[in-house]
C-alpha cells in the first residue's frame, strides 16, 4: 500500500497530472527555454533540483512552520535554493547560464514549485514528498525537452548544437522552419501536446 | 511549542533567515573564484570574436596572447600609458576608485553613464607584425541596463569591423537582440564618419537600401527595441567622439602615417 503510493506521488505528475500540460503551470519558462535542446535540459535539471528539494525541506519542516508566515517561509526557502542552482550553474556551466539568462531566477515564481510545496509537502511525509518533487520536476521536463526536441530539429535543424538536418545555408537540403526558433511556436506545441495528452488519458479511463 | 505563537514565529523567521543566509553567502564565496574566471574568458572571447579571430583548436587564452596587444591610454589626453600588467587592468573597478574617474557633464553625457574612468584598455591586433584592427571598449545607457561591448575598427579608425556586447540587462528576444549575431554582421563596413569627421552613424528605424548614399552610415534598428537601438547609436556617438577615443586616434593614425612615410623613404633613400 504504501510503496504504490510512492509510487503515484512520483509518476502521477509525469502524464496524467502533468503541471504543465494538465495543471497549465509554468508555461512562462516552457515558452522561453525551450528554442534549444541544451538550455531545455539544463532548465529541467535545475527545476527538478528545485521542487525535489523544496518539498523535502519543507516536508521535514512541516510540523514546525507557523501557519502564519507558512507562504513566506516557503518562499525564503524556494528562493534559497534557486539562487545556490543558479550561482553553481554561473559556475560550471557559463554559457548555458547565460542563455537561460533570467529564466533560472524566474524558477523561484514558478507555480509548480509553490503549488507542490502548499499542496503536497504541507501534509505529507519527507519521502512521498521528495518524490512528488522529483516527479513533478520530472513532467516538467517531459514537456520540455519535447518542444526542445522539436524546436532544435525542425527550426534549427540541429539537435544539442550537433547538425542532424544539413541546412540550405549549410550548402545541404533542409529548409530550417523559421517560426520554431521564436517563442510563439510553442504555445502551439504545447497546446498539441495538452491534446494528446488529454486523448490519452481519456482513451486509459474508457 | 504551539505554531499559532507569536514567539514562534518570531524565532523560526529568524532562524530560517539565518540558515538561509548562511547557504547562501556560502556558496556565493565558494563558487567566486570559477565564475571570475568564466567571465575573464567570456571577455577574451568576445575580444576575439570582433577581432575577427577565428576559434581554432587553440585555447582562447593562446590565441588572445598571439595577436593581442593591449595598452593603456589616457581619455583626455590620448596618449599611451606606460604599464607593465595592462591586461590586468579593469575599467570597472577605476569606475569606483576615486580619482581613477572623471564626471561628465549632462551635455557631454551623452551614453548617460555619468563618469568614465581616466585610462581606458585598448586592444591592438597583429597579423604579421601588421596592424589590423583596434578594438576598444564601450559602454552605455540601454532602456534597463548599461551594455558593455567592445567596437573593432579597421586600422584607418574610420571603418567598424565589428560589434559585440558581453553583459546586458535588456529584455530578452527584444533588446536582448543586440548579441544577436545577424544584427552584429550588419555593422560590418559602416562609416563611422562623415567627410568633415563628424560621427554620423546612425541606427535607422526605416531600411535604407544599400544603394543610397546614406547606406554606409546606417544600420537598422532592432525593431521592438527603440530605447536600446536609442541607447547603443548614443554610446557609439560618445565613444567615438570628442570625450571618448577620438583624441587617441587622431594621436594613433597621424604616428602610424608617420612611421609609414619615413619607412617609405628610407627604402626610397638605399
Amino acid at each position: 500500500m504504501a510503496v504504490t503510493k510512492l509510487r503515484e506521488a512520483l509518476w502521477q505528475p509525469v502524464i496524467s497530472n502533468n503541471p504543465i500540460a494538465v495543471q497549465i503551470l509554468g508555461i512562462c519558462s516552457a515558452l522561453a527555454v525551450t528554442s534549444k535542446l541544451t538550455t531545455a535540459v539544463i532548465m529541467s535539471l535545475a527545476v527538478i533540483v528545485v521542487t525535489a528539494f523544496s518539498n523535502l525541506i519543507i516536508s521535514i519542516l512541516r510540523k514546525h512552520i507557523p501557519s502564519n508566515i507558512r507562504l513566506i517561509v516557503q518562499m525564503v526557502i524556494i528562493a534559497t535554493l534557486v539562487i545556490i542552482v543558479d550561482q553553481i550553474l554561473k559556475a560550471y556551466a557559463f554559457s548555458v547560464s547565460k542563455q537561460l539568462s533570467v529564466f533560472v531566477g524566474l524558477i523561484i515564481t514558478n507555480c509548480i514549485v509553490l503549488g507542490r510545496v502548499e499542496a503536497f509537502a504541507m501534509k505529507n511525509p519527507p519521502l512521498a514528498s521528495l518524490l512528488d518533487g522529483v516527479g513533478n520536476g520530472l513532467g516538467y521536463s517531459f514537456i520540455l525537452i519535447s518542444i526542445g526536441f522539436i524546436r532544435e530539429l525542425f527550426g534549427s535543424g540541429t539537435l544539442f548544437g550537433f547538425t542532424v538536418l544539413k541546412p540550405i545555408t549549410a550548402g545541404g537540403w533542409y529548409e530550417p522552419n523559421g517560426l520554431l526558433v521564436l517563442s510563439p511556436s510553442a504555445f502551439f506545441l504545447i497546446a498539441f501536446l495538452i491534446w494528446a495528452l488529454s486523448l490519452f488519458k481519456k482513451r486509459s479511463t474508457h | 511549542m504551539s505554531n499559532t505563537k507569536f514567539t514562534k514565529t518570531i524565532i523560526t523567521a529568524l532562524l530560517l533567515s539565518l540558515a538561509c543566509g548562511v547557504f547562501v553567502s556560502f556558496t556565493a564565496i565558494y563558487l567566486r573564484p570559477l565564475q571570475e574566471k568564466n567571465k575573464h574568458t567570456e571577455l577574451q572571447r568576445n575580444i576575439l570574436e570582433v577581432a575577427g579571430l577565428p576559434a581554432t583548436n587553440e585555447s582562447i587564452e593562446a590565441i588572445f596572447n598571439k595577436y593581442i596587444t593591449v595598452r593603456l591610454v589616457d581619455i583626455k589626453t590620448g596618449e599611451f600609458v606606460p604599464s607593465k600588467n595592462a591586461a590586468q587592468y579593469d575599467f570597472r573597478k577605476a569606475l569606483s576608485t576615486p580619482g581613477k574617474y572623471f564626471k561628465l557633464t549632462k551635455k557631454q553625457d551623452i551614453a548617460l553613464i555619468h563618469q568614465i574612468p581616466n585610462v581606458m584598455p585598448i586592444y591592438i591586433i597583429k597579423k604579421d607584425n601588421e596592424i589590423t584592427r583596434l578594438i576598444f571598449p564601450i559602454f552605455g545607457k540601454g532602456l534597463w541596463s548599461t551594455l558593455y561591448g567592445f567596437l573593432a575598427l579597421d586600422k584607418s579608425g574610420q571603418t567598424i569591423e565589428g560589434i559585440t556586447f558581453y553583459e546586458h540587462g535588456e529584455t530578452p528576444g527584444l533588446g536582448g537582440e543586440i548579441t544577436n549575431p545577424r544584427w552584429k554582421n550588419l555593422w560590418h563596413k559602416k562609416q563611422l564618419f562623415n567627410e568633415q569627421g563628424e560621427p554620423i552613424l546612425t541606427l535607422s528605424k526605416i531600411h535604407v537600401s544599400a544603394d543610397s548614399p546614406q547606406a554606409k552610415y546606417t544600420i537598422d534598428s532592432l525593431s521592438g527595441a527603440t530605447m536600446t537601438s536609442r541607447g547603443v547609436e548614443h554610446l557609439v556617438h560618445f565613444w567615438m567622439g570628442e570625450n571618448g577615443y577620438i583624441p587617441f586616434l587622431k594621436k594613433f593614425i597621424h604616428q602610424q602615417t608617420n612611421a609609414t612615410q619615413a619607412a617609405a623613404t628610407n627604402e626610397t633613400g638605399e
